[in-house]
């Protein structure tokens, strides 16, 4: 970095940077377009900045049309790349110390942006050398956060897309009636246009009956199913409590919206998985992969991540109607024994017992 | 003679720097980038270069598109991995100090935006508005100038719901290359590093006062109004092919009419009014048959309800804002308020009748109907029976086709 030093000494310029605020970058020529990875790099520059005790994020999103992905997500090109950028804007606006969001889609304005930041000495993730080195390993660990809740005791929580918490309450109360409600995502990447690892698919027909058995003992619990439009049968839709955002035009953003005011969420491990892990919604996440436990610091089987309370739970294998039915009075149970829970939480006494026949 | 020198490395290096030959291309490729740190290290940045020079240096910047420089920073092999990150190293320098000059030539390249308000379907419309109708006039030289655009939220006062519409079609725009979003004024000049000049007050986000999209000057409205606009979308490629597929499969062999109505404050459609087009169109296609129409506005859920055959909502079949507008651009017709879909339409020329989206914003109470192009009806009037008529000439005539 001696030539960045010579080269600003001959120049009539001088740097200016906020240095009470974390330059975040997310320089998509390296770093993936995954909703999970991306939620956990929120809290990641979250905590960060909190360790720094720097006051804002301002996020610089980089995008070079002409190499729009990394080697790993070869699908997303030049002509395309825009609708997928789109599709995960609503991931930056969970953070909660963002200030400001740049999206550049020019190299010479994002140079000038990281030398001026590096020059000035103004905090910046990730650091200029591994920035020039394009560094950044997948999955994104929790390992810093760990380390930052077993110091503080807390985790910096993701919030809703920017203004949206209001409009969820809002929609809550008008469209669906205010009846309580969890959010569910069943993984299923065999139905996306470019699917893979697709043995972590859920197993629908688990799902329905389980769907169907909470639906005729408690009528009035919704299911809200989250995920891109293709990620789900058209079956789903035949359910009375079942709403699918997606097919009313709502987008990521409304369904992250809707997540931070869910009674529960029960899911495979992946994105919407990931925002659970970072609120306060209780949840059952389902079938973690074992690799991913020491990216997690856990270790295979654990309930529990470290800093996850006791109504948020994880299971390492392929869920069962049964199990999603035990689950999910487990995780109401909890909740309205920690006294977060609101009536409609609350369930009813047996219940576990008349499952197994349901489930049957 | 030095510069000379340089100069001719420069002009043949496009060449070199291609050789088949790996040895030969990249010491090419060294040298170049060495020759480039060499005149930065004793120029310093933002040095004024020569038309020839400047033009010369520009193809290094497709190095840093080049997938083997990617593979020579990630390789595990020490050397490789260090001429990678010098490599990198020098194209950050190339790339800052080209912007600086830029920032030094250009008159503006960077405007704000303010939203002081709620961010609604007039917020919306008035994004292409701006673009077609503000931005291009401030170029001198008509010339297709890319432009940086920064969105201030000036308040929040809980109107920004709609927030993530107006990037995505942002996203759209032909001249717009980079968006930033800001909430508060204030963290404008905060939020970008920047290197400022020694001599003069010169930085990035050198602009005028910022324009509110919430308030456009109202004889600019009346004007597009009533005369429409042309071109300012660039439709996104994948965009393009699930509308056609749209076409094809949810209604074959229709003449395909998009349709946008007024909406509430969450972009969701005003069931009054589509109530009431829906008796018109419904008597049309008694007639005619062969029309589809397809609603570009959400519905709100505890409005769905069964739909004849002629009616598609794209957004709840997986339709997102930007394939929304994808829509009118590919459509037969349009019909509705000249919001962001009824412009987007009108600017790819789409036969349509085109209606205020607010009579107030208006000038004059003119009211008789204005064609201003072949088959494009611009109607200054929100008056139903004025509407019904127009509408029922326009489908008889589109439904013999």
């Amino acid at each position: 970095m001696t030539l960045l030093s010579r080269v600003l000494k001959n120049s009539h310029f001088s740097a200016r940077a906020d240095k009470s605020a974390l330059l975040a970058i997310i320089d998509f020529s390296y770093q993936h377009y995954a909703l999970g990875d991306l939620l956990t790099t929120q809290v990641n520059l979250a905590t960060r900045a909190t360790e720094q005790d720097l006051r804002h994020i301002d996020v610089v999103a980089m995008v070079n049309p002409k190499f729009p992905s990394t080697r790993y997500q070869p699908f997303i090109t030049s002509a395309n790349y825009i609708t997928h950028l789109d599709n995960i804007m609503a991931v930056f606006m969970c953070n909660p110390m963002l200030r400001s969001l740049q999206i550049v889609r020019d190299v010479r304005t994002f140079n000038l942006i990281v030398l001026s930041c590096h020059v000035a000495g103004a905090p910046m993730w990730p650091d200029l050398e591994t920035h020039l080195a394009m560094r950044q390993d997948y999955p994104v660990s929790h390992h810093m956060l760990n380390s930052f809740y077993a110091r503080r005791g807390y985790l910096p929580e993701l919030r809703a897309p920017h203004d949206l918490e209001a409009w969820a309450r809002d929609f809550h109360r008008s469209e669906l009636g205010g009846r309580p409600f969890a959010v569910i995502n069943p993984r299923q990447s065999s139905l996306t246009g470019s699917p893979a690892v697709t043995y972590r698919d859920a197993p629908l027909d688990a799902w329905y009956r389980f769907l169907d058995a909470v639906g005729a003992h408690r009528p009035e619990f919704m299911f809200v199913m989250v995920g891109g439009f293709q990620e789900w049968e058209h079956r789903l839709l035949h359910r009375r409590n079942v709403f699918v955002p997606r097919a009313s035009g709502l987008t990521l953003a409304h369904e992250l919206a809707l997540m931070k005011i869910a009674d529960l969420f029960m899911g495979t491990s992946s994105g919407f998985a990931t925002f659970a892990t970072f609120t306060q919604i209780p949840y059952a996440i389902l079938n973690v992969q074992r690799d991913f436990a020491r990216y997690a610091g856990v270790n295979p089987d654990d309930r529990h991540y470290p800093f996850a309370r006791a109504n948020q739970i994880l299971t390492w294998h392929r869920e069962t109607t049964e199990e999603l039915l035990q689950l999910f009075d487990e995780v109401l149970a909890k909740s309205a024994d920690q006294g977060g829970a609101s009536g409609s939480r609350a369930p009813e006494p047996d219940r576990a017992n008349r499952w197994k026949a349901v489930a049957q | 003679m030095m510069e000379r020198i340089s100069k001719w490395l420069l002009a043949q290096a496009p060449r070199w720097v291609e050789h088949p030959n790996w040895l030969i291309r990249r010491t090419s490729q060294l040298t170049v980038l060495g020759s480039l740190g060499a005149r930065i290290t004793v120029h310093g940045l933002g040095h004024p270069l020569d038309k020839e020079r400047d033009e010369h240096e520009q193809f290094i910047e497709s190095f840093a598109t080049s997938p083997s420089l990617r593979d020579y920073v990630q390789a595990r092999r020490p050397l490789r991995h260090w001429i990678g990150v010098l490599a990198r190293t020098l194209l950050l320098l190339q790339g800052a100090d080209a912007r600086l000059r830029e920032l030094a030539r250009s008159q503006q390249s960077t405007f704000a935006l303010k939203i002081d308000g709620r961010l609604n379907q007039r917020v919306l419309r008035n994004l292409l508005i701006w673009h077609n109708h503000v931005v291009r006039s401030s170029f001198d030289d008509r010339e297709e100038q890319a432009i940086d655009m920064a969105l201030v939220l000036a308040t929040a006062c809980g109107g920004e719901r709609r927030v993530f519409e107006l990037i995505s079609a942002s996203f759209m725009l032909e001249q717009v290359r980079n968006i930033s979003v800001f909430w508060g004024e204030e963290s404008i000049d905060l939020a970008v590093p920047t290197l400022i000049s020694n001599q003069a007050s010169h930085g990035q986000w050198e602009r005028r006062e910022a324009c509110d999209l919430g308030r456009m000057p109202i004889d600019l409205v009346d004007y597009v109004t009533r005369r429409g606009t042309a071109g300012g979308i660039k439709v996104v490629q994948d965009a393009r092919k699930r509308t056609q597929d749209f076409f094809k499969t949810a209604l074959p062999r229709q003449v395909v009419i998009a349709v946008s109505l007024k909406e509430d404050a969450d972009g969701a459609v005003d069931t009054a009014e589509l109530t009431w087009l829906l008796r018109v169109l419904d008597r049309v296609v008694e007639r005619h048959p062969r029309l589809g129409f397809v609603i570009l506005n959400r519905l709100a859920p505890s409005r769905w309800q069964r739909w004849p055959a002629h009616i598609r909502f794209a957004r709840h079949q997986g339709f997102s804002l930007q394939d929304a507008i994808s829509i009118t651009q590919f459509a037969d017709g349009y019909i509705g308020v000249l919001d962001i879909f009824g412009l987007a339409a009108n600017a790819a020329a789409r036969p349509g009748v085109y209606v205020p989206l607010d009579e107030g914003e208006l000038l004059a109470a003119e009211q008789s109907p204005a064609v201003v192009k072949d088959r494009q009806v611009m109607l200054a009037s929100c008056d139903r029976a004025r509407i019904e008529s127009a509408l029922i000439s326009f489908l008889e005539d589109l439904g013999r086709l």
